[in-house]
């Protein structure tokens, strides 16, 4: 079932799936909302743009399952911005803002299902420098990575690498 | 249809690794499916595939990497691994400028690194200071030169002749702190050399440092005296020296080093004869040289025009006229840059343009004044010609960029 939802941006209309309306492409989300974009934005995601190629055009409504209605408004948003050639050093400053670390994971995830090269590089950045800086607990707990080192093997290599281990920066608390 | 089982294949994968990252909240359960091919991926890192870890960790600082080895075993051999050393080089936007400085009471040499973003700050100019990592050295402020930075590895050398001391190359890389001493080139007894020149750089057909020697010796031998150029090659992968072809030039021009640029290296070269300089260019991967003509006017000044590299370009600066070559080899490409003279008012009246060392992205150039003993950066706004001043440096500044290249094959 789809879902009215009110949408900020104008070129983006959300309405019940009817594939033969128009020719706009349909995302739909993985909590059934649907997104209707224009052919364009679908272009620049690579897995979208490749399933419409490969049914010739015929199929317009394009199931997203793993990518939440959440989501989906910013990976369109980010499209849209690349489009039109407006991908600023201040918009991507303000578009990150409003994103915790969560969210910026799960982008993150939703630009490389989606094949967006601009966005995946931008995110990858993104997180590289949430971490940058970080302490190695800090970088454990982001990724959920179990520590496999033995406390002696662990010791030894930060004894190695002791002149790398100042000016660490304090772990924040955003971590969800 | 191979494509849309690809597609299947990842939705698969994505679903595996969206569910674990979303265990704490699952917005739809009803998505969670179990993935055939799961033993196709790197179970060790279960959040995210592991080629996206390495997307976002090649994006890394260095001192960061290092610390992170620490995080876990795959960690470390993704850090530790040459392959993801290139990558993170290509990804890397960290500059620093290096200077090697001599301190005259411990009579050792240091390597003081400042981060290019800091220099032009008041205070706090994040200068990392450090130990040149060898006793092997000669006393003597002027005795070691930086010959010049490649992919984060800075050649360091003696280029002056010293009666008992053999003459000396090391590769270092000071972001990783590896070190490696080359060994020595040649070492006869009882002969004078003129001038050494060398020159360092990354060779794309083999995929090897290399550093080229250019050197004059002079002896006695029954009575006569000779004198004869040479040149040679040491490779890293082989740890050796090799005769090459003989300088096609008369001179490399007065204890000028040589410019790495566009796999090859590059020096100002002199005819003693016609008093004529051009650029000798040495091919790193055919190890043949090339002769690239100067801009006009430039080829009889009375005295050397500086010789750099800028961007991928080679850099001319003679008069505060600064000189670029846009196309590698192709003469008609000289283009004059900009003039600096007009940046000269008091108190930098005498002050004089030493080289140009970097544009950043918003056309900023940084330039290097030198007076006496005295250098200046300027920060130069090309667009609208503005200019800010840095603190005072002794010592000649090298750029290099941070990387994970160990010179330590």
């Amino acid at each position: 079932m789809a879902e009215e939802v009110s949408s900020q941006m104008n070129s983006l209309s959300i309405s019940e799936t009817n594939p033969s309306s128009s020719a706009t492409i349909s995302l739909v989300s993985g909590d059934d909302i649907v997104f209707k974009v224009e052919p364009t934005i679908a272009k620049e995601m690579e897995t979208v743009q490749s399933f419409i190629d490969e049914t010739d055009g015929k199929i317009t409504t394009i199931p997203l399952p793993n990518i939440s209605s959440h989501d989906l408004p910013y990976v369109i948003e980010y499209c849209e911005k690349s489009i039109a050639g407006k991908i600023t050093k201040e918009f991507e400053a303000e578009f990150v803002k409003k994103l915790n670390n969560e969210e910026v994971k799960e982008l993150f995830l939703a630009a490389n299902y989606l094949n967006i090269k601009k966005l995946l590089d931008f995110l990858s950045q993104v997180i590289a420098d949430r971490i940058a800086n970080k302490s190695v607990e800090y970088v454990r707990r982001y990724f959920g990575i179990e520590n496999d080192f033995t406390p002696e093997e662990e010791a030894k290599l930060r004894e190695e690498l002791a002149w790398t281990f100042t000016g660490v920066d304090p772990d924040d608390e955003d971590e969800n | 249809k191979f494509k849309k089982t690809c597609l299947l294949g990842s939705i698969y994968i994505y679903w595996f690794s969206l569910a674990k990252f979303q265990s704490r909240d699952m917005r739809s359960p009803k998505v969670m499916r179990t993935n055939p091919n799961m033993s196709s991926f790197d179970v060790s890192l279960p959040t995210l595939p592991f080629d996206l870890i390495s997307e976002i960790v090649s994006r890394l600082p260095v001192k960061s990497l290092l610390q992170f080895r620490c995080v876990s075993k795959s960690w470390k051999s993704l850090i530790s691994d040459p392959i993801f050393a290139r990558k993170h080089l290509n990804l890397s936007t960290t500059r620093r400028l290096l200077c090697l400085s001599y301190d005259k009471h411990s009579h050792r040499f240091f390597l003081n690194s400042y981060s290019l973003q800091s220099i032009f700050r008041d205070t706090d100019y994040n200068i990392t200071r450090l130990e040149y990592p060898s006793d092997n050295i000669c006393k003597g402020s002027l005795s070691h030169y930086a010959v010049g930075s490649c992919d984060g590895i800075l050649c360091v050398a003696t280029c002056r002749f010293f009666l008992d001391f053999k003459p000396l190359v090391v590769l270092w890389n000071p972001s990783i702190r590896k070190f490696k001493e080359l060994p020595p080139f040649e070492n006869p007894p009882g002969l004078d050399r003129l001038y050494m020149s060398y020159g360092f750089g990354y060779d794309h057909a083999s995929h090897d440092y290399k550093v080229v020697v250019i050197y004059n010796l002079l002896g006695i031998n029954g009575g006569i005296v000779w004198d004869t150029t040479k040149a040679k090659v040491y490779t890293l992968s082989t740890d050796s020296w090799r005769t090459i072809q003989p300088f096609p030039f008369d001179s490399v021009s007065s204890y000028q080093q040589g410019r790495y640029v566009s796999g090859s290296i590059n020096w100002l070269a002199y005819s003693k004869g016609t008093h004529q300089r051009c650029i000798i260019s040495f091919d790193l991967g055919h190890e043949t040289y090339q002769m690239i003509r100067m801009p006009l006017g430039l080829e009889r000044t009375p005295k050397d025009p500086v010789f750099s590299v800028l961007r991928d370009w080679l850099c001319l600066i003679f008069d505060h006229d600064v000189w670029v070559m846009k196309e590698y080899g192709v003469k008609e490409s000289w283009t004059k840059l900009f003039n600096v003279t007009h940046l000269l008012d008091p108190p930098f009246k005498s002050f004089v343009l030493t080289n140009v060392l970097y544009i950043f992205q918003d056309d900023q150039l940084l330039l290097l004044f030198r007076k006496d003993c005295e250098r200046r950066f300027i920060l130069y706004n090309f667009k609208n010609d503005t200019s800010k001043v840095s603190f005072m440096l002794k010592d000649f500044p090298q750029l290099c960029v941070e990387s994970l290249i160990s010179p330590c094959s």
